[in-house]
């Protein structure tokens, strides 16, 4: 049941624009993928290329290796979860769950258990009688998760799957998303712009940008090792200092490249007091403290490097970083210092616009 | 909340209103008050307040063959094309959404409604001279008059149906085929079943039109074969005799009957989709 999915520099031209400029993806078997970017990236259009609703203007999507780009939706057995859920009014829950099982011909008595059975995995049994519109919206997002899934179908297909549902119930249903693909086994495309979202339920996560893939990688990596300043600044909070001629602008440390952005995360920093010597530090001054339970957030302010976040323990004595008072801050041990090349992105670094309001 | 702010923002201004609306009602069911009562007459004379009451003038509509004639066959034209009619647009409604998009949609809507505003006497005239051109075993048919009429009333079925139709999310369509549905499916599964109250009501709405009128029949239906509403215009020429009451009477009924049996379906249908949380 679980395909692997390929896309091979696939481009779409709508009404004389190109909106994906040769998009490549390689998924394995069972993996879940999600596309994260900002609005107008292309990911949503990346979707419907896989599920043969945005016709391709070039390239390849390939299944298992067979190409599937000139098929119609109906012919390439998908199942897709629509950002608004698309259950069909007029039916029952079961006969919503059943519907693509009787495209597919299945007999009636099959057809019944099949929809029990996807009732079941997405825990809501016995609802098969019911009207779709007495369900909640959480209730409807996992009807439309159970009816894309049974038919058993290659690739599992998720637009914005949590948009409609509010926060909490947006982090219940991620977990439970992840648990039912994994149980399934089944190949999964999500498109999302919420990060979290992206790192709780993805195997690997690929950010797009302007109708390309920016990057395709685990979350990990996305979040330590960003191939470009785009990529750092989209997922997690980011401090991007520069680098030139070697050394880290304000620390004054020696890195490896000769030149570029480094890509500092808020939680890399300590108190320079709390570090060794040997670590390397810069002073600034603390413009805001605000306590958030698990830590401190800081925004600080340093002469060149400019504004920056920093975390720190919420063990930390407040009146040490009180608004206002200068600290010093040194970079934790542990943290590999990443450097993303000045000839990666050529747009200006976050940072010397900061600098330009700070001043 | 809303409604009660628009209805308390009118303040005076809504006596005006239900003085209007109560005008237009007694306007409406005051001719009805009269010709009812008229038709149950004993006497020979078309006369209100009627002398007696006997069913004797509708047993003569149904005894005299140039009443029970006409009814057959305005029956069975109203009810072809109002066929016809529902048929095309709902066709056209459903194709429309499919392939036409922006200007060029506004453009073949504006082009669809069109038969609404024709004169119906201009556009009969036309259309009896085409037919003059016809075998006369065509024009000799009520096949023109059906035409005709199914031309008339297809606007009334696109509008109905279209309005429908614009309520049903279009990605019900692309889920459905990304579900293996292919579009004879995707029409008789979901998109039909979710308009299929507008469909029945642009069907009793056209037949009660059909039923109705009289201009195109009076210029198109074959000599032998009158309708109803042609009947009683000709019979109002020549006399005022009761039975015209007991006629208008039953046409009263049978409007007031079918809008009634449609409203009820297309209420069922309506609480069907809204029963979920009951």
């Amino acid at each position: 049941m679980s395909v692997q999915l390929t896309l091979e520099d696939v481009r779409v031209a709508l009404g004389g624009n190109e909106i994906l400029h040769g998009v490549s993806l390689d998924i394995a078997p069972g993996e879940f993928l999600t596309l994260l970017g900002p609005s107008g990236s292309g990911k949503t259009t990346t979707l419907n290329v896989i599920a043969g609703l945005v016709p391709t203007s070039g390239g390849h999507v390939r299944f298992d290796q067979q190409p599937v780009e000139k098929r119609p939706p109906h012919d390439r057995d998908i199942g897709l979860v629509f950002q608004s859920y698309a259950l069909f009014p007029h039916m029952t829950v079961g006969e919503n769950v059943a519907f693509p099982l009787l495209t597919r011909k299945v007999d009636k008595a099959k057809r019944r258990a099949v929809a029990e059975q996807m009732l079941e995995l997405v825990q809501l049994p016995g609802t098969a009688d019911r009207p779709v519109r007495s369900l909640s919206g959480g209730q409807q997002q996992r009807i439309a998760l159970a009816r894309a899934l049974a038919p058993s179908p290659s690739v599992l297909l998720l637009d914005e799957p949590m948009a409609a549902l509010d926060k909490q119930l947006r982090e219940t249903m991620q977990i439970e998303v992840k648990r039912i693909q994994q149980e399934v086994g089944v190949t999964t495309v999500a498109v999302t712009h919420d990060q979290t979202e992206a790192m709780t339920m993805s195997d690997r996560v690929a950010i797009m940008r302007d109708g390309n893939v920016e990057q395709i990688d685990t979350p990990e990596a996305l979040y330590r090792r960003p191939a470009t300043l785009f990529a750092a600044r989209f997922l997690g909070e980011t401090n991007l200092v520069a680098v030139r001629d070697g050394r880290l602008a304000g620390f004054g440390t020696g890195v490896g490249a000769r030149s570029g952005t480094a890509v500092l995360r808020p939680e890399d920093f300590a108190l320079g007091g709390d570090l060794p010597g040997s670590a390397p530090r810069l002073s600034v001054r603390v413009t805001t403290a605000s306590f958030q339970g698990t830590r401190y957030r800081l925004d600080v302010v340093h002469d060149e490097v400019g504004a920056m976040i920093v975390t720190l323990p919420a063990s930390t004595d407040p009146t040490t970083i009180a608004p206002g008072t200068t600290i010093e801050l040194a970079l934790n041990d542990g943290c590999d210092l990443h450097v993303v090349p000045e000839d990666v992105e050529s747009e200006p670094p976050l940072v010397s616009a900061d600098l330009t309001i700070a001043a | 909340m809303m409604d009660r702010e628009l209805r308390d923002g009118l303040g005076l201004a809504r006596i005006p209103f239900l003085v209007l609306g109560v005008v237009l009602g007694l306007f409406m069911l005051v001719p009805l008050a009269i010709v009812v009562p008229t038709s149950w007459t004993a006497g020979q004379l078309l006369e209100f307040p009627p002398k007696g009451f006997s069913l004797q003038w509708y047993r003569a509509v149904f005894d005299d063959d140039t009443w029970t004639g006409p009814i057959m066959v305005s029956l069975r034209v109203s009810l072809f094309a109002s066929l016809l009619s529902t048929v095309m647009g709902t066709a056209t409604a459903l194709g429309m959404r499919r392939l036409m998009q922006g200007r060029t949609s506004r453009v073949m809507r504006s082009l669809f409604i069109m038969p609404l505003a024709i004169p119906y006497v201009s556009y009969a005239l036309g259309i009896y001279h085409l037919f003059l051109k016809l075998p006369s075993g065509l024009a000799d048919t009520t096949l023109p008059l059906i035409l005709a009429q199914a031309t008339i009333t297809f606007p009334l079925v696109y509008v109905v149906v279209a309005g429908a139709l614009a309520n049903v999310d279009p990605r019900l369509s692309s889920a459905a085929s990304t579900m293996g549905a292919r579009w004879p499916t995707i029409l008789w599964r979901i998109e039909l079943p979710l308009i299929k109250t507008a469909i029945i009501g642009g069907w009793v709405f056209a037949f009660a039109t059909c039923f109705d009128e009289a201009t195109l029949a009076i210029f198109l239906s074959p000599v032998d074969q009158t309708t109803l509403a042609q009947q009683l215009y000709r019979e109002a020429s020549e006399s005022i005799a009761p039975t015209l009451s007991a006629v208008s009477t039953m046409i009263t009924m049978l409007a007031i009957l079918v809008l009634g049996i449609g409203s009820l379906i297309m209420g069922r249908g309506t609480a069907a989709r809204r029963g979920g949380n009951a």
